[in-house]
C-alpha cells in the first residue's frame, strides 16, 4: 500500500512536499499565534495582499518553464500601471474594462521587446532582461520625475471589503486558470515545455522558436500588467518606484513551487503553493511577533533549503534513471 | 576595409577595440572638462576604481565557469558589518589597535570566503543553477545583515582601518594597491596554474569537461570560493572608504559589475574572458560614469545608458561568435 | 611589432595627450562669475525632493547662481559618495547634501572642504565634514509636537505602532525614539504593540502591515507613520476595515497626496515642513557665505523664511507644517 503510494506521481512530486511544508508552517504559525493566523479573515487578507505577486508569478512560471527568465517584469508592471493610471485620470470615458485592457496591451508590448532581444541576441535571458529593466526603469523615472498619480475616479477608488476581495481574488483566479489552461491543454503550452526541456530537439522537430518566445515574453508582460492593476487597486496610487526591487518575492514563489530553471518543468499548482509559502512566511512571522528584520533571512534560508532538497531528489532520480527504475516527478 | 574591420573584431582585436572605446570616451569627456586627467582626478579614479574592479573580478570568476554570482553585494555588506562590529566593540572610539583591526579584516574576508564556499557546494553537489543559488544566498545574507544591525549603521573606525581605504602607499592609493595585488593573483591563477585552463574548459562545455576526468565539483567549489575571496577584499575597501556599514549599501553596483564583465569580453555563457579586457572595461565605465556626472546627466538616465551599453556589448559579442 | 600593437600604442599616447592637455589647470569652472551650487539629495524622483528642487530653482533665479539638484537612484549612501566625488573633481563652489547616512559621507565631505568647496548639510544636524547644517524643524520639538497630538487623538491610552521609512533612516528613527520617550513620560497608558515597522516609504507595504496589525493586536488604536507613504497605506487599510472613525492615523504626508484621506478622515493629521523652504534656505546660505558673508552677521536671515537659531553650526528655522483637511489642497505640493 505504501509502495503504491510512493509510485503515485502526485505523492512523490515536488509539489507534494511543498504542500506538506506549507501545511506544517500553517500549523506552526497557527499554534504560535493562538489560532489567529488561521482565522478566515487573516488568511483572506493575506491572500489578497499577495494576490498581485501571485499573478506575476504565473507569468514567471511560464517564462522559466521555457528555459529563460525575465527580471524586467516589475518595471513592466509599473509602466503599464502608470499609463493606466494616467488614462483613468484624463479620459472621462475610461472604465474598468478599457483601463485593464490598456494596461495589458502595454505589458505585452514591453514583453515583446524582450522577446525580440532574447531571440536575436543569443545571450542569457538574465542579462538581457537586466539590461531592459535598467533601460525601462531609468527612462520611466527620468520622464516621470517620480511624480505619483492618485485620486482616481470613484468607480475605481470606492473600495469596500467585498469589492477588494472580488478584484484581487478574481483576477488571481483568472490568471491561474488561463495559465493552467494554456500550459496543460494547448499546443503552445506543450511547445513551451519542449523548448525549455531541450531547445535543439525542439528546433529539429520544427517548432517555431521565435513565435514561442514572442508568446512567452508577451505573456510575462501581460501577467505583470495584470498584477500591476491589482496593486493599483489595493494602494490607489501609481508611484514609478513602488514595485521596483520586489522581483525576488515573485521569483521565490516560482522557485519554491518547483519550477526547474533548466526549463521544461513546473506547474501552476506548484507556483500557487509557492505563493502561499512566501505569503505565509511573511504574514506568520509578523503575527508571532518576530521582527521584520528576520523575514528576508528566513525566506532566503527556506529557498536555499528547498534547493538542496529538490537538488537531492534530482540526484536520486538520476541514479534511479541509470538503474532503470521509475522516476519521481 | 571590411577585412580590417573583421580583424578588429576577432578575439585578439578585442582589447584593441576596448582601447579604442576608451580613447573615444576620454576624448569626449576631455572636451567638456579640460583637466580631466589632472592629478586630482586621476587620484580620485584610483580611489574609486578598485572597489568596482574587485567586485567585477568576483563576478568574472563565477562567469568564467558558466555561472554567475548575484550574492556579491550582500556578501560584501555582511562582511563589512561584521568587521565593523568587531572593531567598534573591541576598540574604544578614537583609539587604534592594529592587531584587532587585522583580526577583524581577517574575519570579514573569511566570512565572504565561507559564503562563496557554500554557494559552490550547493551548485556543485545539488546541481542547482548558479543564478538561483546565488539569488537565494543574496536574500539570506541580506536578511542576516538586517538581523545583525536591526537596520542601523555601524560607523566610526580606527585609523588603521581607515588607512586601508583612504591612505597611500608611496603615492599610490591603498585601494589600488589591494586591487593590483588581487589582479596579479587572478592572472597567475588563470594563466599559470592548472585551475585556469580547467575553468575555461568547463565554462565552454561542462559536460565534456566532466567526462575528461576533471573533478567538476571541486572546480566549482574553488571557483565560488575565489569569488568569495575577491568579495571579501572588496568589502574591506568599501567599508573603509564609506566609513560605515549597513544592510543595503551599493545595490546598484551589482548590475554595474555584470555590465563591466560583459563589456570586458567575459562571456556570460562561460569559457571566455581575459583579465586585461576586464580592466579596460572597468576604466571605460569609470570614465563614462564620471563623464555623465560632469555633463550633469540625471542618475536615472545614466541607469538607462548602462542598460543600453550592456545590450550593445551583448549584441556585439554575440555577433562575433555567430 | 604588429600593426595592432602599433595602433594600440598610438591610441594610448593620443589619449594621454588629450587627457593631460589641460593639466595644471584648476579643476574649478572657468570662473564666469556664476557660483555653482550642487544640491545632492537622498534619492531622485521622490515628490519630497522634487519640491525641494523647486526651492533650489527659486533661489537660483533670485540670486543668479547656478544651483541644481542631483542625486542617486536609490537611497544608497555609497552612490551618494560617488556623486560627491565626481562633483569635487569637476569643481563646484558649494555642495549641499541631504545624506542617506551621516558617517558614510564624512570622509568625502572632508575632501571637498580641503579643495575649498563649501559644504552645507540638510536633515543631518552635527554632520561631520560639513561647514553648516540647515534644518527646517528642530527634531525633538517636532517629534514631541506630533506625539502630543497623537496622544490627544488616542484619548491618552491604548496600543499604537510606529512606521519608519527604513530601519536606518536617521531622521525617522530619531523622531520615533523621541515619540516613544515622550509618550512613556507623559502618557503611560499608551504603549507600542510591536517594534517599529520599516514600511514608511511604501504604501502597499504599509497597507499590508496595517491590516496585519489590526488583525493581530486587538488593542491597537493608532498608527503614527514617519515616511510620507506610510499614512496613505494605513488609511487604505483602515477604510477597508471600516475603522475610519475609531482608528487614528497620523504622520508625514505630502499634502496633495493626503488631501483626500484627510477630507474623509481616514488620516487624522499630517506633519511635515515645506521642502522648498529647505532648498531655498540652503542655497541662500551657501550664496551668502560664498559672497563673503557669515551666518553670524547681524540681521542675517533668509528672505521669506526668517532668521535662524544657530547652535554649533546648526541653523534651525522651526517651521513645521501641520497638514489638515482644511489646508492640504492649498499648500501647493
Amino acid at each position: 500500500m505504501l509502495s503504491k503510494l510512493k509510485e503515485n506521481k502526485f505523492f512523490s512530486s515536488h509539489e507534494f512536499y511543498m504542500s506538506i511544508a506549507l501545511v506544517a508552517l500553517a500549523i506552526f504559525f497557527g499554534i504560535g499565534t493562538d489560532g489567529l493566523f488561521l482565522t478566515p479573515s487573516n488568511l483572506l487578507n493575506m491572500v489578497i495582499s499577495y494576490s498581485y505577486l501571485g499573478i506575476m508569478a504565473m507569468g514567471m512560471l511560464v517564462v522559466i518553464i521555457s528555459g529563460g527568465i525575465d527580471i524586467s517584469f516589475m518595471v513592466t508592471a509599473t509602466i503599464s500601471q502608470y499609463i493606466m493610471a494616467k488614462f483613468m485620470l484624463e479620459f472621462a470615458g475610461a472604465n474598468l474594462v478599457t483601463s485593464i485592457l490598456l494596461s495589458v496591451v502595454i505589458g505585452v508590448g514591453l514583453g515583446l521587446v524582450n522577446a525580440v532581444l532574447v531571440h536575436y541576441l543569443k545571450a542569457p535571458t538574465l542579462i538581457i532582461t537586466i539590461a531592459t529593466m535598467s533601460i525601462y526603469f531609468g527612462l520611466l523615472m527620468y520622464l516621470t520625475n517620480g511624480v505619483r498619480l492618485f485620486s482616481f475616479p470613484a468607480w475605481f477608488s470606492a473600495k469596500t471589503d467585498a469589492k477588494t476581495t472580488g478584484v484581487a481574488l478574481g483576477l488571481l483566479a483568472v490568471a491561474v486558470v488561463i495559465t493552467f489552461a494554456i500550459m496543460k491543454f494547448t499546443k503552445m503550452g506543450r511547445k513551451i515545455y519542449a523548448i525549455g526541456g531541450n531547445i535543439d530537439a525542439a528546433k529539429r522537430v520544427g517548432i517555431n522558436i521565435f513565435l514561442v518566445h514572442l508568446f512567452v515574453y508577451g505573456y510575462v508582460g501581460a501577467m505583470a500588467a495584470l498584477g500591476g492593476v491589482v496593486h493599483l487597486y489595493l494602494v490607489q496610487q501609481a508611484a514609478p518606484n513602488a514595485l521596483y526591487g520586489g522581483e525576488m518575492d515573485v521569483i521565490a514563489m516560482a522557485v519554491l513551487g518547483g519550477v526547474n530553471l533548466a526549463g521544461g518543468k513546473g506547474s501552476v499548482g506548484g507556483t500557487l503553493i509557492g505563493m502561499l509559502l512566501v505569503a505565509t512566511l511573511s504574514n506568520g512571522l509578523l503575527l508571532i511577533g518576530v521582527s521584520s528584520y528576520w523575514q528576508d533571512f528566513f525566506i532566503g534560508a527556506v529557498i536555499l533549503i528547498s534547493f538542496c532538497f529538490s537538488g537531492w531528489r534530482n540526484i536520486k532520480n538520476r541514479e534511479k534513471e541509470s538503474k532503470g527504475g521509475k522516476l519521481d516527478d | 576595409m571590411t577585412e580590417k574591420l573583421k580583424k578588429l573584431t576577432t578575439a585578439q582585436g578585442d582589447n584593441l577595440l576596448l582601447l579604442l572605446i576608451l580613447a573615444v570616451a576620454v576624448t569626449l569627456v576631455s572636451m567638456k572638462q579640460a583637466s580631466f586627467f589632472s592629478f586630482g582626478t586621476l587620484q580620485s579614479i584610483c580611489y574609486q576604481l578598485p572597489e568596482m574592479g574587485l567586485l567585477t573580478m568576483a563576478m568574472m570568476a563565477a562567469m568564467l565557469s558558466g555561472g554567475i554570482n548575484l550574492s556579491i553585494i550582500a556578501s560584501a555588506n555582511l562582511s563589512g558589518i561584521v568587521m565593523a562590529m568587531i572593531m567598534t566593540t573591541y576598540i574604544p572610539k578614537g583609539e587604534d589597535n592594529v592587531g584587532i583591526v587585522l583580526g577583524a579584516v581577517a574575519v570579514g574576508i573569511l566570512l565572504s570566503v565561507l559564503a562563496g564556499f557554500i554557494n559552490g557546494v550547493i551548485i556543485a553537489y545539488f546541481k542547482i543553477p548558479a543564478m538561483l543559488v546565488t539569488l537565494g544566498m543574496q536574500m539570506l545574507l541580506n536578511g542576516a545583515c538586517l538581523v545583525i544591525t536591526k537596520g542601523a549603521t555601524i560607523s566610526g573606525y580606527p585609523a588603521t582601518f581607515k588607512f586601508l581605504g583612504n591612505g597611500k602607499l608611496a603615492f599610490i592609493p591603498m585601494p589600488f594597491v589591494v586591487f593590483a595585488i588581487a589582479l596579479i593573483i587572478l592572472v597567475v591563477l588563470l594563466k599559470n596554474t592548472p585551475y585556469g585552463p580547467k575553468v575555461y574548459l568547463y565554462g565552454s562545455n561542462d559536460v565534456a569537461t566532466g567526462f575528461s576526468g576533471v573533478d567538476d565539483k571541486a572546480l566549482l567549489i574553488k571557483t565560488y570560493t575565489i569569488s568569495g575571496l575577491l568579495v571579501g577584499l572588496a568589502a574591506v575597501i568599501l567599508t573603509s572608504r564609506f566609513n560605515s556599514a549597513a544592510a543595503g549599501y551599493a545595490e546598484s553596483f551589482l548590475m554595474q559589475s555584470i555590465l563591466i564583465a560583459v563589456l570586458g569580453g567575459i562571456s556570460p555563457d562561460g569559457g571566455k574572458g581575459k583579465v586585461s579586457g576586464m580592466v579596460l572595461s572597468v576604466i571605460i565605465i569609470q570614465v563614462v560614469a564620471s563623464g555623465l556626472n560632469i555633463l550633469r546627466i540625471s542618475s536615472y538616465l545614466t541607469t538607462a545608458v548602462y542598460g543600453i551599453i550592456l545590450l550593445a556589448a551583448v549584441a556585439f559579442r554575440s555577433k562575433k561568435t555567430g | 611589432m604588429t600593426i595592432k600593437k602599433i595602433l594600440a600604442v598610438l591610441l594610448c599616447v593620443a589619449m594621454l595627450a588629450v587627457g593631460f592637455a589641460g593639466c595644471g589647470e584648476d579643476p574649478a569652472p572657468a570662473g564666469d562669475g556664476d557660483y555653482e551650487i550642487a544640491v545632492v539629495v537622498k534619492v531622485l524622483g521622490i515628490p519630497f525632493f522634487n519640491v525641494l528642487g523647486e526651492g533650489v530653482e527659486e533661489a537660483a533665479a533670485d540670486l543668479g547662481v547656478n544651483a541644481y539638484v542631483t542625486g542617486p537612484t536609490d537611497a544608497d549612501p555609497a552612490q551618494q559618495v560617488k556623486i560627491i566625488e565626481d562633483l569635487i573633481n569637476t569643481g563646484v563652489d558649494a555642495i549641499v547634501v541631504v545624506p542617506n547616512d551621516a558617517s558614510a559621507v564624512e570622509a568625502v565631505l572632508d575632501r571637498a572642504r580641503e579643495q575649498g568647496i563649501l559644504v552645507i548639510a540638510n536633515e543631518s544636524p552635527n554632520q561631520a565634514g560639513a561647514d553648516y547644517d540647515v534644518e527646517m524643524i528642530e527634531n525633538k520639538k517636532f517629534a514631541e509636537e506630533i506625539a502630543e497630538d497623537f496622544a490627544q487623538r488616542m484619548g491618552g491610552e491604548g496600543g499604537y505602532a510606529l512606521f519608519v521609512g527604513g530601519l536606518s533612516v536617521p531622521l525617522h528613527n530619531t523622531w520615533a525614539d523621541y515619540v516613544n520617550e515622550y509618550l512613556a513620560a507623559n502618557y503611560p497608558d499608551m504603549y507600542e504593540v510591536t517594534d517599529r515597522i520599516p514600511c514608511g516609504e511604501d504604501s502597499a507595504d504599509a497597507r499590508t502591515k496595517t491590516l496585519e496589525l489590526i488583525a493581530t493586536y486587538d488593542d491597537i488604536k493608532g498608527v503614527c507613520g514617519f515616511g510620507s507613504q506610510g499614512p496613505l497605506g494605513a488609511a487604505e487599510a483602515v477604510k477597508e476595515k471600516g475603522l475610519v472613525d475609531s482608528f487614528v492615523v497620523v504622520g508625514n504626508i505630502v499634502p496633495s497626496e493626503g488631501a483626500a484621506y484627510l477630507a474623509e478622515g481616514s488620516i487624522d493629521q499630517g506633519y511635515l515642513w515645506d521642502p522648498s523652504d529647505s532648498g531655498y534656505a540652503a542655497v541662500y546660505t551657501a550664496w551668502h557665505i560664498l559672497e563673503g558673508g557669515s551666518v553670524t552677521d547681524e540681521g542675517f536671515e533668509v528672505p521669506g523664511i526668517g532668521a535662524p537659531d544657530i547652535v554649533e553650526g546648526v541653523l534651525s528655522y522651526h517651521k513645521p507644517l501641520v497638514i489638515t483637511a482644511e489646508n492640504a489642497s492649498e499648500l501647493g505640493f
